[in-house]
């Protein structure tokens, strides 16, 4: 008659390996389960997502955003052929991680200056856009204070980014502390013209 | 016998750094080696107490035999498991009530997304569609019509909803009947302009549908409604038919 093989006892390290196999298994379960992005372009791609874009955007600058308290928090500019998106990240430990928003601006035909106005950050907001139009020289922004003055600053096209034939910027519109906010952008071409770029009006 | 459990567990109390389960192997293990000595000395005329008395003479110290045994158990396992079990223990409580939480939400975003495929008008005013297109993974539907005056003259309001084709999917508020994305004509290709919102409904925006009515301006000759939409390379086209003879107007929704 065979005899019984008796069971192996469990050992320390089948134990520590058990308890750390439930231990991923109850963290990937929370990250499935609440959606937590645990990288910024993971956030990103989810929110690019829910655009309905034509293709994924490719990124064109970056920067720190200026007032959030979050220390993480990023923006972003990217772009595909069919439109121009301004993206806010920020990270959320406690939450979802990683979460993005922000704004699209989707190329009209035949428009060589697109600009818009990023409003879903609420610390701040940020004048963003492409010129495609070489005979623009120049952008000057005029802004105020809290304390109500007026003043303005000019910024180059040839010191914007270039990319494939065209000028890109993104320019703080206001702070959340209320130290100034860019009411207009003025751009000045080769020929003496202007167009002005009012913040009410681009921000409907 | 007694003899042998006194030096048995004596043994494997000295194997520290095993666990419960290969302590009572071990003890297991001894107390047969044990007894087979003491089959072997009863054999040669011994009774089975003295047996028993010189078998376990015969093995030596046990506290000694317990270090020894102890040496093949690593240390370290033993840290790494206990230290393995707390780092469990904290995680299972941090992400309780988390955990809780995303199940809630997951469970509300796949009852909302269930209840906008089966939204219907509540009123017998209210003509029921089920007109749907798919964008990307997001259904547009328009669920209903109702037929209403507005500033005096006949209109139709559309009843939409925008949701994920996954039940657990969220929503796009990308699908809306604007000017930029989609066209509304008559049967004969006139554009025909509308209005976002109603009277009585706000836009209900969940995490899993947004819905929303669109109010368009139509003449009593025109038979149907086509909505065409364009973006991205994304197209579709949905066609409502439209019946003013059956059409019975709320009177809360004369303006």
């Amino acid at each position: 008659m065979k005899e019984k093989k008796s069971a192996k006892p469990v050992s320390f390290r089948k134990k520590t390996c058990y308890t750390l196999a439930f231990c991923a298994a109850w963290l990937l379960l929370y990250l499935v389960l609440s959606g937590y992005h645990l990288t910024p372009n993971q956030a990103l791609r989810s929110y690019e997502d829910t655009l309905l874009l034509s293709a994924p955007t490719q990124m064109l600058m970056q920067g720190k955003s200026l007032s959030a308290p979050d220390d993480f928090a990023r923006w972003r500019l990217s772009e595909n052929e069919d439109c121009l998106l301004f993206s806010l990240y920020f990270f959320r430990p406690r939450m979802d991680g990683w979460s993005a928003t922000g704004s699209l601006l989707e190329y009209q035909r035949n428009t060589p200056v697109e600009i818009a106005i990023d409003h879903s950050s609420t610390y701040e907001d940020y004048w963003f856009g492409k010129i495609s139009d070489p005979a623009v020289l120049s952008m000057e922004v005029r802004y105020e204070t809290a304390q109500g003055e007026a003043g303005s600053e000019t910024f180059w096209t040839k010191d914007m980014l270039y990319h494939n034939g065209a000028y890109y910027f993104v320019v703080p519109a206001s702070s959340s502390a209320w130290v100034w906010s860019i009411s207009q952008l003025v751009l000045h071409t080769r020929t003496g013209g202007t167009q002005i770029y009012d913040f009410e009006d681009v921000s409907q | 016998m007694r003899i042998y459990d006194e030096f048995c567990f004596a043994a494997a109390g000295a194997v520290r750094n095993a666990s419960a389960q290969e302590r009572n192997a071990i003890r297991q293990e001894l107390r047969e080696h044990l007894e087979d000595h003491a089959a072997a000395l009863m054999e040669d005329g011994l009774s089975a107490e003295e047996a028993a008395r010189a078998a376990v003479d015969a093995m030596g110290d046990p506290a000694e035999i317990g270090k020894a045994i102890n040496q093949a158990y690593p240390l370290r396992w033993r840290i790494l498991s206990h230290f393995s079990l707390l780092c469990a223990i904290v995680l299972v409580c941090l992400l309780y009530l988390p955990m809780w939480t995303a199940i809630g939400i997951l469970y509300t975003t796949i009852d909302d997304n269930l209840y906008a495929r089966q939204m219907e008008p509540f009123t017998s005013y209210g003509i029921p569609l089920d007109l749907k297109a798919t964008v990307k993974g997001q259904v547009f539907r328009v669920w209903g019509m109702e037929y209403r005056i507005q500033n005096g003259a006949p209109a139709v309001e559309l009843c939409c909803v925008t949701y994920n084709r996954l039940p657990w999917g969220s929503r796009s508020s990308q699908i809306n009947l604007n000017n930029q994305t989609f066209s509304v004509y008559d049967e004969n290709g006139t554009v025909l302009p509308f209005l976002y919102g109603s009277t009585d409904r706000v836009p209900s925006v969940s995490s899993a549908y947004v819905a929303s009515d669109y109010i368009i301006p139509a003449e009593e000759t025109t038979q149907k409604l086509i909505l065409d939409y364009q973006r991205m390379g994304e197209s579709f086209t949905l066609t409502i038919p439209i019946d003013w003879s059956a059409a019975q107007t709320d009177p809360l929704k004369r303006s």
